[in-house]
């Protein structure tokens, strides 16, 4: 369902027109990659999957054109993130799993396990296109 | 459709209702695996080493996803239903029932060798036996159903106090707290034979309960929250060898902190290859024919695959793209139809791709054994493999 997902993307990207912009198209692709992985069924039930479509979504919406008025909600995280017990490295593992900061350390572990897993199975599915494409 | 004759969409009919709950219970799983494998052989002209890939790549999917799941179904440990167990029975206060939750997770925590002394009733009626191994002995006659009750701060250092028969137990909120029980251990057998039932029976019923019951283990302190702690690390470092796993390189690095660095490590270098990928996407991704790239979106769809979420690749290079030529390889709902529309166009694809040196060996077989028999389903599916791997 990721496969499927993503290529559907990809169609719709390169059919929506040759934007010469090669950054534009860029952005578009990792959006397209990341929202793959948050779509895919295994990992549509996960905290970080729709964390991360929360982000995407709102990505989006600040996009065009509001340079000005980019509001940014502040999330008041509670104290939960400094538990003693923690390892000193577990602040930046809650910022590079989506949706890591309001999660204990232990359901933390677990979402980055399976975001592992997704974004393994992404690189991979990019990997293989790239391969297809370019022989 | 086709005629419903054939047997391998029987199956498949009945794999896409066993795939989303199969993958949220265990059993359900190898009874899947089970059809699984079952279906393969049918399919001839699979080579049969393809066929064990499968198979064995979809163990090692259900170990690391399936416990994940069933991880995060049953926070406390598997042991929610524990009570719902006990209650049935209303054996809390009786020797052989105390003998259940060593976290035996489905021998994923392997349960902890309990001693095996000489029985709860011979201590209880016999206070002054040594009971040595410090555990607190449950009282007798608490032969309640519900267990509400909470050790207390006896038995701080696990030495040898003993509790009379009274009951010296006082109640506490169970709402997030794990449950306690310092229990007599019995025979060690009779432990494990229990797990099992509990956790048969605690499958049947469950009642939403959400505390962890938690067995003291010899020697250590019997405390409420030393407990909690201990469950918690447990938590933790099994989560840790989960991740342990996923991640190469991480087999001979011990130590949390130092596995933590490379965790994060990995998931920034995935991330910038996500990234680096998309980039390199972007520029060629002009120049691809987009015809191409509707028809494999269209042809991915329209074979109803479910499997795609289950067979998942935690190899290295190039599984994703051949485990979406197993997945095709050996679903077969609607190929028939759709090969026919797609057929005349692959022929000049499948001339390039045999050429092509390009993928692993198991689609080299295919590829012979699809220009052996042309004109075959099956052959009509190994050119829809081509054609996607063309793209």
């Amino acid at each position: 369902m990721q496969a499927l997902h993503f290529l559907q993307a990809l169609a719709r990207i390169a059919r929506a027109a040759p934007k010469p912009a090669h950054s534009a198209r860029t952005r578009q692709i990792r959006h397209a990659a990341y929202a793959s992985m948050a779509h895919s069924s295994r990992s549509s039930r996960r905290t970080w999957s729709r964390a991360l479509l929360h982000r995407l979504r709102q990505r989006q919406q600040q996009r065009p054109g509001r340079l000005l008025t980019v509001r940014r909600r502040v999330r008041i995280v509670t104290p939960i993130t400094s538990r003693p017990e923690e390892p000193a490295r577990a602040e930046t593992l809650r910022q590079l799993v989506p949706g890591g900061r309001g999660m204990e350390y232990c359901n933390l572990l677990e979402e980055t396990a399976d975001y592992v897993q997704c974004l393994r199975a992404q690189v991979q599915l990019m990997q293989t296109l790239l391969d297809a494409f370019s022989s | 459709m086709n005629s419903p004759v054939d047997p391998q969409c029987f199956l498949n009919l009945n794999w896409d209702g066993l795939i989303d709950p199969a993958l949220n219970s265990i059993g359900e799983i190898s009874s899947f695996h089970s059809l699984y494998t079952s279906n393969l052989p049918t399919n001839g002209n699979i080579p049969l080493t393809q066929a064990l890939i499968h198979t064995s790549c979809f163990d090692q999917v259900c170990n690391g996803s399936g416990f994940v799941e069933r991880t995060t179904r049953f926070p406390s440990f598997d042991c929610q239903n524990y009570n719902g167990f006990c209650d049935n029975i209303g054996l809390m206060g009786l020797p052989g029932s105390e003998s259940f939750l060593n976290l035996a997770d489905k021998g994923q925590i392997k349960p902890q060798p309990t001693v095996s002394d000489n029985g709860f009733g011979s201590t209880v009626s016999d206070p002054s036996a040594s009971v040595g191994t410090s555990k607190k002995r449950k009282s007798a006659p608490k032969g309640k159903g519900k267990d509400n009750s909470k050790e207390g701060d006896e038995g701080k250092n696990a030495t040898t106090k003993r509790c009379k028969a009274t009951d010296q137990t006082h109640l506490a909120d169970n709402n997030v707290k794990p449950k306690v029980e310092c229990a007599e251990t019995t025979k060690e057998d009779s432990d494990k034979k229990s797990d099992k039932k509990d956790d048969a029976k605690s499958k049947a019923a469950e009642p939403p309960k959400d505390y962890i019951h938690v067995r003291a283990r010899r020697g250590q302190a019997t405390d409420s929250h030393s407990l909690a702690e201990r469950v918690r690390r447990e938590k933790i470092s099994q989560r840790m060898k989960l991740l342990q796993d996923l991640v190469p390189g991480c087999n001979k690095v011990t130590g949390k902190a130092v596995m933590l660095d490379e965790i994060i490590n990995y998931v920034q270098s995935l991330q910038r290859q996500v990234e680096f990928l998309s980039m390199k996407l972007a520029t060629v991704n002009p120049q691809v024919d987009f015809k191409a790239i509707n028809l494999l979106a269209k042809d991915v769809h329209s074979d109803c695959n479910p499997m795609f979420d289950s067979v998942f690749p935690l190899e290295t290079s190039g599984a994703a793209f051949s485990f979406m030529n197993r997945s095709f390889g050996t679903s077969n709902t609607g190929m028939g139809t759709h090969m026919s529309k797609n057929h005349h166009s692959l022929n000049g694809i499948n001339d390039i791709v045999q050429q092509a040196n390009f993928w692993e060996t198991d689609l080299q077989t295919a590829v012979q054994v699809e220009t052996s028999s042309s004109q075959s389903f099956h052959a009509g599916q190994m050119q829809e493999l081509h054609m996607k791997d063309e793209l």
